[in-house]
C-alpha cells in the first residue's frame, strides 16, 4: 500500500514537471514558424540541379534512402533478425513437420460461401495493384517500400481468412518459398548498395552515380519484396492449429 | 485559420486518450484490442493533419492491419479473459 | 489561443505515455502488457512529428511540386527530418511486436499460463 502511494506521487510529480518544462519554458521548441537549419538544408538540396542533390522531389524518401541510407540499411537487417528469431523459436524438425502435415490433412475441411470466395479474389487483386503502385512511385509521391509492403501483407491476410492455410500450402505457398523471396528482396538491396563500388569506382551507398533514378527505384522494389514476404512468413509459421501443435509437442516431451 | 487544424488535432488526441484508457480497464482482451485499434485509427487521422503523408500510409497498414491480426492470433492461442484486479 | 491548444495537445500526449507505462507495470496478463506498450509507442511517435510542425497557413507537406515557387515552398513546408526518423521507429516497433507475441505464445504452450505473477514460481526463482 505504501509503495503504491510513493509510485503514484512520483509519477504525478514527474508528469507535472515535464508539463511545466514543455509548455511554459518551451524546451522542445514547439509552435515556431521557422525551419530548423538541418530541415532547410534537406528541403533545399533534395531536388536541386547541382551540388549535394538527390534528384527526387520527395524529400522524406531522399532522406531515408540517400542522405541517411545506412540507418535504413541496418533497420532492414534488424527486421530480418526479428523474423528469423520468430521462425527459429517456433521451429519443428523434419519428422514433426511430416506429422503436422498428416494431421492437417485428416482434419475435416469446409469451404466458405461462394460470395466470400468470389469477392476475396477480386479484392485481393485490387489490393496487390494498389500496393505495387504505392511502392514503385516511392521516389515521386508519398509511398515507398515499407508502405507498399505493409499493404500487400494485408492482402495476404485476407487470403488466410477466406481460404485456409491448408489450401494455400496445397497450392504451393510454403515457408521455403516465402523465405527465398525474402532473401531475393534483400539481395536486390545489397546489390544496389554495393554497385557504386564495383561498377563506378565510388563509395558504398553513393547511389547518385547510378544512371537516372535507378538507385532509389531498385531500393524501393527490394524493400517492397522484403517486407511483404517477411510478414507472410510470420503468419505461415504462426498459423498452425493449436491442437496439432500440442499433439506434436506432447510426443516430444514424452520421449 | 490554423486554429481550426489545431482544434481538430486536439479533439482527435482526446479521443485517442479516452479509448486507450478504456482499453486498459477492460478485462475481455478482444474488446481491449478492438478499442486499441480504434485509437490507432484516430491517431492516423492526427498524422494526416500534421502534414505527414508517408507516415499515414505506413502506420495505417501496420497498426490496423498486421498488428491487430497478430494479436488476435496470440489471443486465440492463449486465454481470452484477464484475471486480476 | 494557439499556445493554449498546443499546451493541451502536448499534455494529453504525455499523459498517454504515462498511462502506457502504468498499464505495463500494473496489469499482469502478457497480452495486455503488449497492448499498453503499443499505446506508449504511438504517443511518442506523434510527439516527434508534432515537434516538426510549423504554425503557418496554408501548410504544405515536404513534397516539392512544379507549380510552387521555391521560396514559397521553403516558407511553408514542414520539417522532413522527424518524419524520416518516425518511419524507422514504426517498422522497428512492428519487429518488436512480432517477437513479443511469439514468446508469449510459446510460453503458454510450454507452461500453461500467461500470467506474470505465476512466472516466478515456474522459472524456479526465489519468490518474495
Amino acid at each position: 500500500m505504501k509503495r503504491d502511494v510513493i509510485v503514484a506521487v512520483s509519477f504525478l510529480l514527474a508528469f507535472l514537471f515535464i508539463a511545466y518544462a514543455v509548455t511554459v519554458k518551451n524546451v522542445l521548441g514547439l509552435g515556431g514558424a521557422e525551419l530548423r537549419p538541418l530541415g532547410e538544408f534537406y528541403l533545399s538540396h533534395s531536388f536541386a540541379h547541382e551540388g549535394l542533390t538527390s534528384h527526387s522531389p520527395e524529400v522524406v524518401t531522399a532522406i531515408v534512402w540517400n542522405y541517411r541510407g545506412f540507418d535504413t540499411l541496418f533497420e532492414t537487417f534488424v527486421f530480418f533478425l526479428a523474423i528469423m528469431g520468430a521462425v527459429s523459436v517456433l521451429r519443428l524438425t523434419d519428422e514433426q513437420e511430416r506429422l503436422v502435415k498428416e494431421l492437417e490433412a485428416r482434419e475435416p475441411h469446409r469451404r466458405m460461401d461462394i460470395i466470400v470466395r468470389a469477392i476475396t479474389k477480386l479484392v485481393v487483386i485490387m489490393i496487390v495493384a494498389i500496393s505495387a503502385s504505392i511502392a514503385l512511385h516511392g521516389h515521386l509521391t508519398p509511398g515507398g517500400g515499407f508502405q507498399g509492403g505493409s499493404a500487400m501483407a494485408v492482402a495476404s491476410l485476407l487470403l488466410f481468412a477466406a481460404f485456409s492455410k491448408f489450401t494455400l500450402e496445397k497450392k504451393g505457398l510454403t515457408v521455403k518459398h516465402t523465405v527465398s523471396a525474402y532473401a531475393l528482396g534483400l539481395a536486390l538491396i545489397l546489390a544496389t548498395v554495393l554497385a557504386p563500388v564495383f561498377l563506378y569506382g565510388g563509395k558504398v551507398l553513393e547511389i547518385n552515380l547510378l544512371p537516372g533514378e535507378t538507385g532509389l527505384f531498385n531500393l524501393d522494389v527490394g524493400e517492397y519484396l522484403a517486407v511483404t514476404f517477411g510478414f507472410l512468413t510470420v503468419f505461415l509459421v504462426l498459423g498452425v492449429s493449436e491442437w496439432i501443435f500440442k499433439t506434436v509437442l506432447r510426443g516430444e516431451v514424452n520421449d | 485559420m490554423i486554429e481550426l487544424h489545431l482544434l481538430i488535432l486536439a479533439i482527435v488526441v482526446s479521443f485517442g486518450f479516452v479509448f486507450s484508457y478504456l482499453a486498459m480497464k477492460e478485462h475481455d482482451l478482444l474488446k481491449a484490442l478492438a478499442l486499441s485499434s480504434v485509437q490507432s485509427t484516430f491517431f492516423a487521422l492526427g498524422f494526416y493533419i500534421l502534414a505527414a503523408p508517408d507516415i499515414v500510409l505506413a502506420y495505417l497498414a501496420i497498426a490496423v492491419g498486421v498488428y491487430t491480426a497478430l494479436v488476435i492470433l496470440a489471443i486465440s492461442k492463449t486465454e481470452r479473459y484477464e484475471v486480476g484486479e | 489561443m494557439i499556445s493554449l491548444l498546443l499546451a493541451y495537445i502536448t499534455i494529453t500526449l504525455f499523459a498517454m505515455v504515462f498511462l502506457g507505462i502504468y498499464g505495463v507495470a500494473t496489469r499482469s496478463n502478457l497480452i495486455k502488457k503488449i497492448i499498453m506498450l503499443n499505446v506508449m509507442n504511438d504517443a511518442i511517435n506523434m510527439l516527434f512529428i508534432l515537434i516538426g510542425y510549423r504554425i503557418v497557413f496554408p501548410v504544405f507537406p515536404p513534397i516539392y511540386e512544379k507549380h510552387i515557387t521555391f521560396e514559397e515552398f521553403l516558407s511553408r513546408a514542414v520539417d522532413p527530418v522527424p518524419q524520416a526518423l518516425v518511419l524507422t521507429a514504426v517498422v522497428i516497433g512492428m519487429a518488436m511486436n512480432i517477437l513479443l507475441t511469439t514468446y508469449a505464445i510459446q510460453f503458454y504452450r510450454l507452461h500453461g499460463t500467461v500470467d506474470a505473477r505465476d512466472m516466478a514460481e515456474i522459472m524456479g526463482g526465489e519468490g518474495e
